[in-house]
């Protein structure tokens, strides 16, 4: 599944059948590179984030959670920078560890039943969602494919 | 207030900000290239030259991000912090991202470069950074700037004043080569042309002595630089032996 396919569904509670949020964008997650949460907009409650684990289905016309309870506020700083750092994912830049960009972010592909990133799509190529080191707000890092790892020499 | 007073307050306004906006770039725009005498920094990184590297300019440097792996910019390049006889980089000081950006207490020294690329210099993590002190101290920072000294060859002849300086950058950095304003001297003279240097370098707070063979050696665009630092370093080896 694709983030833009994702972004903007309802979120739906299976207890009421009632719609509880719509999907606003996720967090990204690395080593393993995964889906950690989605964001959540137009939540009844002061919760913005969902977890991965606390989600019932990332389907393909909508996402159902058992109740709006689940969708909670950060825990800790932790979380919080995490969320953070993944608002406005889409058009961040993508570098390699030897300093290199790989393009700006325009597309994530992920496992819809499992939250593993399988393609980080940047406007340049496609980089595997294996090689994802970090997530911050200036850049998403990704590990240099090994037969170009030559530290300070372009790809 | 009547229309022109708010009209007068306007461009009270707009010419504070062009002069912030001046200043700010004028800062921005600032950095120096530190050599230092052998010992005064930390140990020197080891030297792979088997590698081609690539070739930059170390005012291309200043700016340029220093970026964690987790994807958080840390600080910009300031200053190249090079050892004046060995022509090893020894590291960056550092300013902090923004407008007004400071001088930061906290410097890269070349060991903590986990990547040097075309669009970043990242590291492992912020703990990476050391004190600034511990890489160069504030005397040698303000004495060591190499920028608009004379190029002069063994034969007394001026070659130009220092523009900037070519770094090779591969598993370690290193200073390859000068960007020279051409004296009289030179058939180029007046322009910017690139001198190649010898593995060694002879080098003084205010002055600069290449081998006159140097000259020979001398280009001006950077892309067919490497190829002369080779060449004229080949040339230098091969006399001695």
């Amino acid at each position: 599944m694709r983030f833009s396919e994702v972004r903007g569904h309802e979120v739906v509670s299976t207890a009421t059948a009632t719609r509880v949020g719509r999907v606003s964008g996720l967090v990204l997650a690395a080593q393993p590179a995964r889906i950690a949460a989605l964001r959540v907009s137009h939540t009844q409650g002061p919760g913005t984030l969902l977890r991965w684990a606390d989600l019932g289905a990332c389907g393909p016309d909508a996402v159902t959670v058992e109740s709006a309870e689940r969708i909670l506020l950060p825990e800790d700083s932790t979380e919080r920078s995490a969320a953070e750092a993944s608002q406005s994912l889409l058009g961040r830049r993508v570098l390699d560890e030897q300093g290199n960009s790989r393009g700006r972010l325009v597309e994530i592909d992920f496992d819809a039943s499992t939250g593993k990133v399988n393609i980080l799509i940047t406007d340049r190529e496609e980089v595997p969602g294996a090689l994802l080191l970090g997530v911050g707000s200036y850049a998403l890092v990704v590990a240099a494919p090994t037969e170009t790892r030559r530290p300070g020499s372009g790809p | 207030m009547v229309w022109w007073g708010w009209l007068i307050v306007g461009m009270v306004i707009a010419a504070i900000l062009f002069v912030l906006t001046a200043i700010a770039q004028k800062r921005r725009r600032k950095g120096l290239v530190v050599g230092q005498d052998s010992g005064s920094g930390p140990p020197p990184a080891e030297a792979d030259l088997s590698l081609p590297g690539i070739l930059v300019r170390a005012s291309e440097l200043t700016g340029w991000p220093v970026v964690s792996l987790a994807g958080e910019k840390v600080a910009e390049i300031k200053d190249v912090v090079f050892d004046r006889a060995s022509g090893q980089v020894n590291g960056f000081t550092l300013r902090s991202p923004g407008l007004f950006s400071r001088r930061r207490r906290d410097a890269l020294a070349w060991q903590a470069v986990h990547g040097l690329g075309r669009d970043a210099v990242m590291i492992a993590a912020p703990q990476a950074l050391i004190p600034a002190g511990k890489l160069v101290g504030r005397r040698e920072l303000k004495r060591g700037n190499v920028l608009r000294n004379q190029v002069l060859t063994d034969l007394g002849v001026d070659v130009g004043s220092v523009v900037d300086v070519v770094l090779q950058v591969g598993r370690g950095a290193h200073v390859v080569g000068y960007e020279v304003h051409a004296s009289p001297a030179l058939p180029a003279r007046g322009q910017k042309v690139y001198i190649p240097l010898p593995t060694t370098l002879m080098v003084s707070g205010e002055r600069l002595i290449v081998p006159a063979a140097a000259t020979e050696f001398i280009v001006n665009d950077l892309t067919g630089f490497g190829a002369a630092v080779e060449a004229f370093r080949s040339r230098l080896t091969g006399q001695q032996g």
